[in-house]
């Protein structure tokens, strides 16, 4: 289960680092062109590894549960971290996901 | 009509919410708190603190305790004592449809204080403690809740554009849209579900045709086929002795597989009558409703129910999905805060409503259609939380031995809700009803850990913490957090105070 957090929480950033809008505040410059549509499709693919994750823990019926609220949460966190903290907030969610992974396993 | 699709459809949105958003917050705020009702539960019950439930369920006490209150009872049930919450609970049906419940020491069998517990929250989330009407109205607010999640998706056009985007130093009303989106969006999941499977829940009392049509109205037979659930004719001989239901746990577990959670005596002063086991449903998604059946006088085996059908399953998956029994505490911790979540996107809401109309408002005065939805914003929103924490507060101040102790606690309950809404629609006149009703909630929480302390020597924080009961401690806990939250409400409730005079002056 602390996989499929971990991979939820890293997930959210590049969504938001492949967004024109949210670049200047998380990062220095934009990025060039073709990296926004590989993250994009990064944060898919991890978004469907941490369903995997979560699949192989608890089952697929119990899996899937504990999957969307692990979305919905994370996605909060990014969204307050992007808020308040955003020259950090890249940095944090990777820290969480690094203590999910520690904490949980 | 308006002139668009997505103008009715903001229209929709707007008055399906409005309408029904304060009894969405009431039931949202319930059903936040009944994830943890059985916990809180065990915390509203001291006199039990630092015991521990004996292993095997012990069911005949409480029959015993059933029989001394009313022997021709129409049943008696029995909930064994958990993990969540220790205390055996007993439950006597009457033939008018009353129903009496007691909470009993599960080592004893005698009887503890009485109180409204955490079951009270669940009660109101789903009935507003008023019966058949109360689960219809709560059913149409459910049922409108989903078409303002439909609606509100259809008028959200930046809906991914914004998907990240929370602006809380814009003030005012972009602040609340923003939250309001951010919440409702990043929630949709969830809110969709939950209203959704609320709805299900009671899908054979929202749409009885095929009841009607197939049973001639009578919702027993059919949840009694549906689940194959026992049931035989009362004979009008007296039950000579009731057979002891402890002495058959063993073979019910035996037969389900699985631990025995409930018991239940149906006629029990009448010889036809039937002992029935029931599991737990936190082994998966859905409700585990198997039940075996004895023979009251002799113990004899008569039935056992058989797997439900594909309709039944998906019925009670839906069931499941919403009352949360499986995935553990960590899944109630997620369901928790995504309640929270939803608590926030109705307030928010309903005051991005009256931002809206802000100047409308201060023109039209407190005692105008504006000034109504204002005041109930704050006396729902602000007065509920003051209200809930009075009913624990309740818990520990009130006498054990008070008759109807449960009664009164949901009594200082209303009487405290009552108070703070009056108050927060008077001083909202002033613009200081949320800052003071959010003040004083803190100070309530504040409160709690300090008269737990005071009133009863083996539930405060430190001797809970010191036996290892986290469940009780986290009680403790969740108040002081909420605390620092109302206190920081409070501070910014009175700072937007100030912003919002500024801007209408200079308006």
């Amino acid at each position: 289960m602390a996989v499929g957090i971990a991979l939820a929480l890293v997930a959210w950033p590049l969504f938001a680092l492949a967004m024109r809008k949210h670049q200047p505040a998380l990062l220095v410059r934009e990025l060039p062109r073709p990296v926004p549509p590989l993250l994009r499709l990064v944060g898919w693919g991890l978004l469907g590894a941490s369903l995997f994750a979560f699949a192989t823990a608890k089952g697929a019926s119990q899996g899937t549960i504990f999957w969307g609220a692990t979305l919905v949460l994370t996605a909060i966190v990014w969204v307050l971290l992007l808020t308040f903290l955003p020259h950090r907030a890249v940095t944090a969610m990777l820290g969480l996901g690094l203590v999910a992974l520690v904490v949980l396993q | 009509m308006k002139n668009s699709f997505l103008q009715s459809m903001a229209w929709l949105h707007t008055w399906a919410g409005l309408l029904v958003g304060w009894l969405l917050f009431v039931i949202f705020v319930g059903g936040t708190l009944a994830c943890f009702d059985k916990e809180l539960d065990d915390w509203m019950r001291p006199a039990l603190h630092g015991t521990v439930a004996p292993e095997r369920p012990g069911f005949d006490a409480a029959m015993a305790w059933a029989k001394t209150q009313a022997p021709d009872a129409h049943a008696w049930w029995a909930h064994a004592g958990s993990e969540r919450d220790r205390a055996l609970k007993a439950y006597i049906a009457l033939d008018d449809g009353t129903e009496i419940t007691r909470a009993l020491d599960p080592r004893t069998g005698v009887a503890v204080p009485d109180t409204a517990g955490g079951s009270f929250f669940f009660t109101l989330h789903y009935n507003l403690h008023a019966g058949t009407i109360g689960m219809y109205i709560v059913g149409l607010a459910g049922m409108l809740m989903l078409v303002a999640l439909v609606a509100g998706v259809l008028i959200h056009k930046r809906v991914f554009k914004d998907f990240f985007t929370f602006r809380p130093k814009a003030g005012g009303q972009r602040a609340w849209l923003d939250g309001h989106n951010v919440t409702g969006v990043l929630g949709l999941p969830f809110h969709l579900m939950v209203a959704y499977t609320g709805v299900a829940i009671f899908v054979a009392n929202y749409m009885f045709g095929g009841i009607n049509a197939a049973y001639g109205g009578d919702f027993q037979r059919f949840w009694q086929e549906a689940g194959d659930y026992y049931e035989r004719e009362e004979t009008g001989q007296p039950l000579q002795r009731l057979h002891s239901l402890d002495s058959l746990v063993a073979d019910a577990e035996r037969r389900m597989r699985a631990p025995v959670d409930w018991a239940s005596v149906h006629h029990p002063s009448d010889s036809s009558a039937v002992i029935q086991f029931g599991t737990r449903h936190d082994r998966a998604v859905p409700w585990d409703m198997q039940q075996v059946s004895y023979d009251a006088s002799d113990g004899r085996f008569l039935h056992q129910t058989r797997p439900p059908g594909a309709g039944y399953t998906t019925y009670s998956f839906l069931g499941g999905m919403h009352m949360v029994q499986f995935g553990g505490s960590t899944l109630r911790w997620l369901y928790f805060l995504m309640g929270l979540a939803g608590c926030v996107m109705l307030a928010s809401g309903m005051q991005v409503w009256v931002a809206k109309r802000a100047k409308r408002i201060a023109e039209a005065g407190a005692l105008s259609g504006y000034g109504l939805v204002q005041g109930l914003n704050i006396g729902v929103v602000g007065g509920m939380p003051l209200a809930c924490v009075s009913l624990l507060l309740a818990n520990r101040l009130l006498p054990a031995q008070l008759a109807d102790r449960a009664g009164a606690e949901a009594t200082v309950f209303c009487a405290v809700w009552l108070v703070a809404a009056g108050w927060g629609m008077w001083r909202s006149r002033s613009g200081r009803g949320w800052a003071e009703l959010f003040a004083a909630t803190a100070v309530a929480l504040v409160a709690v850990p300090v008269v737990n302390l005071s009133t009863s020597p083996r539930s405060h924080l430190l001797a809970t913490l010191g036996r290892g009961e986290y469940a009780l401690a986290a009680v403790d806990l969740m108040v002081l957090a909420f605390a620092m939250a109302f206190a920081w409400l409070a501070l910014r409730g009175r700072r937007g105070r100030t912003a919002m005079q500024l801007q209408l002056q200079e308006g």
